[in-house]
């Protein structure tokens, strides 16, 4: 059957052109983890992570119509997510300057932000590249998934083989091929297939 | 964004564990960001969006039901599949329409000079439904798409490609009349 998480930002982006609510949904689903995680490592408080979380989404919503690459939507949420998040936290310590009235949107104000040492670009790469991995375990089989998700808990979280071979039915001694097939399958979907030329 | 290819595996395993322990968002914020679809109505973000790409009607040029007797002591079995040719502002757009296990598959490519772009296809609005769920695939490799699962019906299908909105003249996607 055909599954909308499997289609690609464009695809998505396409269909909610077209008014189709489910295809929002899988946006948001497909990156909440990653404007959660950017807001969540500016430290700002419960109530202030809520708002740029909204804003974010909000103002995707309102830019939709005018993304002329969807292939970049990802580069445009996380650098909306940043802006929000590091004006939140400069507004929380009462220090923002606004410099001038135009973004990339050509509507909203542009902030001129003194610090962005929490967000620094390694980082944002990093967390973008956990979110794609976790999108491609989001599109794994589920007995694969559910293995991945056992075995690469926190480590205050790790279960034991036995109990991961019980939960899921299979023999404690198949875990670890089990693993390296699933890890390789996982690594299929986030790499890119190469372009024969 | 860092490309995972050059890892090797005990670092792809150490990727996968971050991303296990990258959180969700609250359940709450989640459902409210959802929720923010319905502020936005269909109709305007169609509208905005057709108002920043170039408009181009497709041309027919060429179809296999309807092309002509063949000539004299030239035998043709009458083939389930359609074939369509279309040109728009320098591009070609090569159509096959197959039907497959009870329903439709819509094949084609774009000869021309975009290399990405996105299909869509919906349900002309003659068919009578308000807001038609959209087929849409993202061009391929060497600009070819598929799209499987028609019902049949009448078709308008739209191209986004390189600025340019490239539709094409309603489609009947069904079975040959005999």
């Amino acid at each position: 059957m055909h599954n909308l998480t499997d289609e690609d930002d464009a695809a998505i982006v396409a269909r909610c052109r077209h008014g189709e609510g489910a295809a929002w949904e899988v946006l948001v689903r497909r990156y909440q983890r990653l404007v959660f995680a950017i807001v969540r490592r500016v430290g700002l408080d419960e109530h202030a992570a809520a708002d740029v979380f909204q804003t974010v989404f909000a103002r995707l919503v309102a830019h939709l119509p005018r993304i002329s690459d969807p292939h970049r939507l990802q580069a445009w949420i996380v650098t909306t997510a940043k802006r929000e998040a590091l004006l939140a936290h400069k507004r929380g310590q009462r220090t923002v300057s606004m410099t001038r009235a135009d973004d990339d949107d050509g509507e909203a104000a542009e902030w001129d932000i003194a610090d962005d040492s929490a967000l620094p670009e390694d980082a944002l790469a990093d967390l973008q590249q956990q979110n794609l991995v976790r999108q491609a375990l989001d599109r794994l089989d589920e007995r694969c998934r559910e293995l991945l998700l056992m075995l690469f808990r926190e480590d205050g979280d790790k279960l034991p083989y036995e109990d991961v071979a019980r939960q899921l039915g299979m023999s404690v001694g198949s875990i670890g091929a089990t693993r390296s097939r699933c890890l390789a399958k996982l690594r299929r979907l986030v790499e890119p297939a190469p372009t024969p030329r | 964004m860092k490309p995972v290819t050059p890892l090797s595996d005990d670092e792809f395993a150490q990727l996968v564990r971050r991303a296990v322990a990258l959180p969700d968002a609250p359940p709450a914020l989640i459902r409210a960001a959802i929720g923010q679809w319905d502020g936005a109505p269909p109709s305007l973000l169609q509208t905005a969006t057709q108002a920043i790409l170039n408009r181009i009607a497709a041309a027919l040029t060429f179809d296999s039901w309807a092309a002509g007797s063949l000539a004299f002591g030239v035998r043709a079995v009458p083939s389930d599949t359609r074939h369509l040719l279309f040109t728009a502002k320098g591009r070609d757009i090569d159509i096959r329409v197959a039907p497959v296990a009870g329903h439709f598959a819509v094949t084609g490519q774009i000869l021309g000079p975009d290399d990405s772009g996105v299909v869509e296809m919906t349900a002309a609005a003659s068919d009578g439904m308000e807001s038609p769920r959209a087929h849409v695939a993202t061009l391929g490799f060497l600009g070819e798409f598929r799209l499987t699962g028609i019902q049949s019906g009448t078709y308008v299908l739209t191209l986004r490609v390189s600025g340019d909105e490239i539709v094409l003249p309603p489609i009947h996607v069904g079975e040959r009349a005999s």
